[in-house]
Parts: C-alpha cells; sequence; structure tokens
C-alpha cells in the first residue's frame, strides 16, 4: 500500500492506494498531478532513513509520499 | 450563538486546532525515525545535517526560524513560514522535508538572518571590565595587601573564567562532535 498525505490547515489529509489496483493507481495519479499544478511540493520518504526526496512525477511503487504548499520567506 | 456571530473574528475553533496538532503529531511521528522524533519530544527540535554544505546542520522546530550551525557554531537562521496556517509540528515537518530534498530552494525562498553583532573575542569585554572596576579597585589599596590581592583576583577571574571555557571546548571538540555539528 502507498499512502500520500497532503498537510493543510486541519492536519493532514490522506490518500491511500493499492499498486495493484489500476483504477486507485489511475485516481491517486489524477490527484497527485492536480496538486503538482496548484503548486505543492512533493516528497517522498525513505523507508529506513524517512529521509525526503522531491518527486514531480507519480509511481505507484512508492510507499510514503508528503504534500505541502510552499514554503515562504517570514 | 456568539462563535457564529462574530465568526472568523474568534479563529478557528480551539478543539478544531487541537484536533489538527493532534493529527499533525501524529504524521511527524510516522515521518521522523525514532531517535528524531525522541529528540523532538527532548528537545523540542530536530536536527538535519545539510545535504549541501559539509559541516552545517540546522535546528528545526515549527515556531522559530530555522538555526544554522557550521562546525557546531551558531552562524544564523533562516525564516520561512507556510502561506497558510498549519499546525507546528506540520511546519517542522515541511521544512525537515525542505532543507533534506530542496535545500536550495529552501534557502532561496527564506529570509537569512545574521546573528546581533558580538565582540570575536573576549578582549574588548575584559578592556571594559577592567575600566569600570579600575577606581574601585585602586580604592581597594587601602585595605593592604589582602585588598590589594583580592583587587587582583577580581580582575583577573574574567581572564581566568574565559581561560576554563576555551579550555572545556577544546575538549568537547576532542572527544566528539559538539552537540550541533553535522556529521
Amino acid at each position: 500500500m502507498g499512502v500520500l498525505r497532503i498537510l493543510g490547515p486541519s492536519g493532514d489529509t490522506r490518500v491511500a492506494w493499492d499498486p495493484a489496483d489500476l483504477h486507485e493507481v489511475d485516481d491517486v495519479r489524477r490527484r497527485f498531478d492536480e496538486i503538482i499544478r496548484d503548486g505543492y511540493l512533493v516528497f517522498e520518504l525513505d523507508p529506513e532513513t524517512k529521509e525526503g526526496s522531491q518527486v514531480r512525477t507519480f509511481e505507484p511503487g512508492v510507499r510514503e509520499l508528503r504534500a505541502f504548499r510552499p514554503l515562504a520567506g517570514g | 450563538m456568539v462563535r457564529r456571530l462574530l465568526g472568523s473574528l474568534l479563529g478557528p475553533d480551539a478543539a478544531e486546532q487541537d484536533a489538527a496538532w493532534r493529527r499533525a503529531e501524529s504524521l511527524l511521528h510516522d515521518s521522523l525515525t525514532t531517535d528524531q522524533y525522541a529528540a523532538y519530544r527532548t528537545r523540542g527540535y530536530v536536527e538535519v545535517p545539510s545535504p549541501g554544505f559539509p559541516g552545517r546542520a540546522y535546528r528545526i522546530d515549527g515556531w522559530r526560524p530555522v538555526a544554522v550551525y557550521e562546525q557546531g557554531q551558531f552562524v544564523g537562521a533562516v525564516c520561512i513560514r507556510p502561506r497558510e496556517h498549519i499546525p507546528g509540528p506540520d511546519i517542522l515537518l515541511a521544512r525537515k522535508l525542505m532543507i533534506e530534498g530542496a535545500e536550495p530552494e529552501f534557502l532561496r525562498s527564506g529570509n537569512w538572518l545574521q546573528p546581533a553583532w558580538r565582540p570575536a573575542g573576549a578582549a574588548p569585554t575584559l578592556f571594559l571590565v577592567f575600566a569600570l572596576l579600575s577606581p574601585w579597585l585602586l580604592h581597594l589599596r587601602t585595605l593592604g595587601p589582602w585588598g590589594i590581592l583580592a583587587g587582583a583576583l577580581l580582575l583577573l577571574s574574567p581572564a581566568l573564567l574565559a581561560w576554563r571555557r576555551r579550555a572545556r571546548r577544546a575538549r568537547v571538540q576532542h572527544v566528539g562532535a559538539p552537540p550541533g555539528a553535522a556529521a
């Protein structure tokens, strides 16, 4: 199972998928492309080190994704 | 009723904020290693080595600017915030991920804050202490040799403290990396 967690004002929104379910994968891909178009940054977490690496295209095989709107100078 | 009338003036409901915070805490727990999460619970921040600058580390929390350390020394801070309100633990997570996966963008987007100016060494401070205390120290002569000795000790105490501090710092660097140093 893969999971995309989108950070927001009331906590994160969770989108999960089964890589074997093509219908589900298509739905998540559409959602992923939508948030990328909206300017969100998406990072894949390394399962061991939990280190983030930025991704711009959706791969159904990934386990953990985090997405949030870009940060700005304060 | 009051809430409905005043609407946005009151801001989000406290219970909603608590729920959002709990979700963000849970997400942070799922997104950090056990050690990182333990450090966050104990110290309130997570330390992340810079992927692009050897010897640099960032100390991240969800409310203050991100502190930047080089070879264990504080060199400044990066002020960077989300454009919409998100709970503190989510801010921490977003900052951490940006540093790890998009450090150049993190540095470009944030505002760099220099540390406040301070003398580079102990000499200016010692001079100032000496200048302020000298009339009083000269007056100690009237108490005889013990007065002169006490005055000399007082005069030397900042130098002794500075020497002890430097020796302790050298020992820490010799034994291992100081808490702020990157791997």
